[in-house]
């Protein structure tokens, strides 16, 4: 019997905690529905009030605030209540004595927050977008246009939230969904109790250190130094995205990895 | 099939719970883990499954070491702790997602047992009573057929008829492939049950013998006079129990509250006649 991975464990894992996991699951999805529901509800109704869409001057700006803010705080709620049966002693027990690996069990919880998790939004808030911006495309258009470089270029206001969102630089940002993943599952693990509050409050006094610290070294290098040089930073514009986005999976990385000896020494 | 060896625990650095502790428990046997609150018990069964780690020493169930927590082990440990924990799920749905865990799991027998505790069938498990809940992991646990099943207190919620189905479910189950330890301050529930004894006092095993051994070395009578044999006495209505050396290896039913007392008060005077 391989102790470190087996598919068939770990197929009745996601299997067993689906059984405890699905009415939650079912009721995030049905609350998520109703917030991006009412959000373009509420856009359509002005739409409606107003009769017409230009006059409005309408271009469903609130779907990108929408789609990053709703989509932070499902993450990080999602993530801070997986292992939050680990905080419990009795419920503890259950889960450690269960006939699993420390791998497999890392990995159902990844599976759910992030995989499940990340895939029921994304078609969740795209399936609502495509569903009503079809409907809005159908009986009006907005466009705004611009010169750039004696070319006219025309901006589709009411364009698919896909064909706006995953356009360049989007590619260097998407370890953030997953650090978030990782930083409140930590915390779910770590925490016995009010995994989601007691994480954020870590996340804060850790990232005001860092503030404090690199303020700190740029007051001391760099305070009254002037750049004469200004073409530096937009020549290494991707570079410098680049090893931002390597930084922040690095980060994901060590914390997953730190979760996963977490569970490897829960005791309960 | 269960070795400890020189087990030291403690949860604060100050306090040790368990020193140099060494225990060794075989196959084909019921232990009934005895003690006061708070001499260990619980404790010693986390350690014993690897629910909490040990400062130092070893603990090996089937000579795997139970910290690694490898799934081939733990399909082999059934543990019922006193405080449980049930999801809010269907009795069928609980068996879906956990059974197929263990290997040997035998659903006949699973559903034998619900019967004979009477559980109802369509409840949820998070509505249950804590006596429900109890006789419903009871089942579960026997039904998995593991080698090793270990009770934390498991006649705790119990009603009557519940601790003599249990004690009869128990007694069946039995074979000698498979070891049972059942830790209890209730000890009179493990009356006819147990085949060793395991007294656990301020953290140390003052007694570790089988009720063969007990009957041989220690005679359990009531008697109006004390004598001189008497190593422990405790006084009743109109008579004593007393606990006497068995120099002439008579037949007597062994009182496991009375030698519980005994070895916990006088401890050295018991302990010696093995």
């Amino acid at each position: 019997m391989n102790n470190t991975f087996d598919f068939n464990r770990f197929k009745l894992l996601i299997g067993r905690q689906w059984q405890s996991y699905k009415k939650e699951y079912f009721l995030i999805v049905g609350v998520l529905l109703a917030i991006i529901l009412y959000f373009y509800g509420n856009e359509l109704y002005k739409v409606f009030k107003e009769g017409d869409i230009v006059m409005y001057n309408n271009d469903f700006r609130f779907r990108i605030p929408l789609f990053i803010i709703l989509g932070l705080l499902y993450i990080s709620l999602t993530a801070s209540s997986y292992f939050k049966n680990y905080g419990k002693s009795n419920a503890a027990i259950a889960e450690i004595l269960l006939p699993a690996s420390k791998l497999e069990k890392f990995l159902a919880g990844i599976f759910y927050t992030t995989g499940l998790g990340f895939i029921t939004y994304l078609f969740l808030f795209h399936i609502v977008d495509f569903g009503f911006m079809n409907y809005v495309r159908s009986f009006t258009t907005s466009t705004t246009s611009h010169m750039e470089n004696g070319k006219e270029i025309v901006r589709d206001n009411l364009n698919f939230l896909h064909k706006v969102i995953y356009i360049d630089p989007v590619q260097y940002f998407v370890f953030l969904p997953f650090t978030i993943n990782a930083l409140f599952l930590l915390g779910s693990i770590y925490f016995k109790n009010k995994h989601f509050i007691k994480t954020i409050v870590s996340v804060a006094v850790y990232g005001g250190l860092c503030f404090l610290l690199i303020y700190s070294i740029y007051r001391l290098f760099f305070l009254g130094h002037m750049q004469l040089d200004n073409n530096n930073n937009i020549d290494h514009k991707d570079l410098i995205r680049f090893l931002f986005a390597t930084l922040g999976w690095t980060i994901t990385i060590i914390l997953w990895t730190i979760i996963y000896v977490r569970l490897k020494e829960k005791e309960a | 099939m269960i070795e400890i060896k020189n087990l030291n625990f403690s949860y604060t650095k100050n306090k040790p719970i368990f020193s140099d502790l060494n225990l060794d428990l075989d196959t084909g046997h019921i232990y009934g883990l005895l003690g006061k609150n708070g001499a260990g018990k619980s404790t010693l069964l986390k350690n014993m499954i690897g629910l909490v780690y040990p400062n130092s020493g070893e603990i090996l169930i089937l000579g795997q070491d139970v910290q690694q927590r490898k799934p081939s082990l733990l399909q082999e440990i059934c543990f019922i702790p006193e405080d449980l924990y049930l999801p809010n799920v269907s009795v069928k749905s609980y068996l879906k997602s956990n059974s197929r865990f263990y290997p040997n799991f035998d659903e006949g027998y699973f559903q034998k047992l619900f019967a004979e505790f009477q559980i109802p069938k369509n409840q949820n498990l998070g509505n249950m009573s804590y006596g429900q809940k109890k006789k419903f992991l009871i089942s579960f646990g026997l039904a998995t057929n593991t080698k090793v099943v270990i009770m934390d207190e498991p006649t705790n919620g119990l009603d009557i008829p519940s601790k003599a189905q249990f004690r009869k479910v128990l007694a069946a189950v039995m074979n000698e492939e498979c070891v049972i330890v059942i830790s209890t301050h209730q000890v009179r529930d493990l009356d006819n049950l147990i085949d060793s004894v395991i007294i656990l006092d301020q953290h140390r095993i003052v007694l570790n013998e089988s009720i063969q051994t007990i009957a041989d070395h220690l005679h359990f009578k009531k008697v109006t006079e004390l004598s001189q044999d008497v190593l422990y006495a405790e006084q009743g209505i109109g008579a004593y129990s007393v606990i006497s050396t068995n120099a002439d290896f008579e037949d007597s039913k062994i009182d496991l509250e009375l030698l519980f007392n005994a070895v916990t008060v006088e401890n050295e005077k018991i302990t010696n006649q093995f």
